[in-house]
């Protein structure tokens, strides 16, 4: 993922694609996703769960969500967990388990 | 007509023949009865040596599957014979030397099961009981699990299947299959030395799957096959000198990926599929098991226990 995407996903919000991540389960932390449209069934790592479950709670923005991994994980928001969070949220997307919300006056989520 | 159900010991061989080789003999073994044709007589003597304790009926009854073992029409009636398995008419696999014609049986048999029984929820793996609780053993061809079921179920555990655990959609409970545990290679002369009394099949060499003897189910399994069995144990078992013998916990998200891959029907099921995994791990002790005796397995097996409440994990 080049660095112009990842400076894009810093304006966004992101939620719950709720259309493909309807069915999940959880077990000491680690997610695993049934996306009933495609039917694949996908197991996320550490990082990814966590982001998932916080975001079942409310829509976060990047910055929320490196907050929230240093607060989970014990770790400094710096620059490798803003990399780390940046690539996670990638595959979340690439996945169809997360979407964008509009900024108002904005293009559709995506 | 009336349905006739009866043990096959009940019938002597000259009746077995002459059902086998004309309209067929309907054998019942768990949910499943399968109405056997052949004429070949290695078949028709692994099924009198394998099959005795089985219910068979008479006439025209109902099967879930046709099948039939033959000799192909051609040369290779004669040289280098030939077997072919029918299923309804049709052959789905290329034939196989004459040698081979009772383990085709029970491939075949299972790939009725695996293709065909979308009741249940069907897993690639072994399942034996105890008390009520169903210990389930996936793991890949040569990890040892057949060779672990065949002395469990000789000592104290119950056989549900060796091949096919069969998982109910309605309420995820274990049915059983117990049909006969096939055996290859080492593990032959293994169970053979261990369990003395056990009536195993003429070893069968050079199959796909190298040497290959099936082993009678045990009587008591056979007669008890229509009780289910909760699961309470997903267990990965693996045959490896200088193991431990202890159970050590595995990811639970792991195994229902691992549990997933294994399953011949999941995509077929769908999102029911997935709950009925997801319900499966939350109910069952997940674990990897390495041993490196029957012994020490059956020490390590003879201790289980189920385990307490189940916390079941939130959902979307």
């Amino acid at each position: 993922m080049n660095s112009a995407s990842t400076d894009t996903s810093q304006q966004h919000t992101w939620r719950i694609n709720r259309h493909h991540a309807a069915l999940w389960r959880s077990w000491d932390g680690e997610v695993v996703v049934y996306d009933d449209i495609s039917g694949d069934t996908m197991k996320l790592d550490i990082i990814m769960s966590e982001i998932f479950r916080f975001m079942l709670h409310c829509p976060a923005t990047p910055a929320e969500i490196v907050r929230h991994l240093a607060s989970a994980f014990d770790l400094k928001a710096d620059e490798q967990l803003r990399h780390i969070t940046s690539l996670a949220l990638h595959r979340l997307r690439e996945a169809a388990l997360i979407q964008t919300i509009p900024l108002a006056g904005s293009q559709d989520a995506r | 007509m009336v349905l006739i159900t009866m043990k096959l010991s009940a019938w002597n061989r000259a009746e077995l023949n002459e059902r086998l080789s004309g309209s067929g003999l309907t054998v019942h073994t768990g949910p499943f009865s399968a109405r056997i044709r052949t004429k070949i007589s290695s078949v028709v003597d692994g099924i009198v040596l394998l099959y005795a304790d089985y219910p068979v009926s008479d006439g025209d009854s109902f099967a879930d599957f046709h099948v039939a073992l033959q000799q192909p029409r051609g040369p290779r009636r004669w040289f280098r014979p030939q077997v072919t398995f029918h299923f309804d008419g049709v052959a789905p696999f290329k034939p196989l030397p004459l040698a081979q014609a009772l383990p085709l049986l029970e491939w075949g048999l299972n790939w009725c099961v695996g293709n065909h029984a979308h009741q249940f929820l069907l897993i690639h793996a072994a399942a034996i009981e105890r008390d009520g609780c169903a210990a389930i053993l996936p793991g890949p061809p040569g990890a040892g699990k057949s060779t672990l079921t065949a002395f469990l179920v000789h000592n104290g555990w119950r056989l549900l299947s060796d091949e096919l655990a069969l998982l109910s959609l309605a309420d995820g409970s274990v049915t059983a299959l117990a049909r006969p545990i096939s055996l290859k290679n080492q593990s032959i002369d293994i169970i053979a030395r261990r369990l003395p009394s056990a009536r195993m099949s003429p070893r069968c060499k050079d199959t796909a799957k190298g040497a290959v003897a099936l082993l009678r189910a045990p009587h008591e399994s056979v007669a008890r096959s229509g009780e289910t069995a909760q699961p309470a144990w997903v267990i990965f078992p693996k045959f490896r000198v200088g193991s431990d013998g202890r159970l050590r916990p595995r990811s639970k998200a792991d195994t229902l990926i691992e549990i997933g891959h294994n399953a011949f029907n999941y995509s077929v099921h769908g999102k029911l599929g997935f709950e009925l995994l997801s319900q499966l791990i939350d109910s069952c002790g997940c674990y990897d098991f390495s041993y490196d005796s029957l012994d020490q397995a059956f020490a390590t097996f003879d201790v289980l226990r189920p385990a307490g409440a189940v916390t079941r994990a939130a959902s979307a």
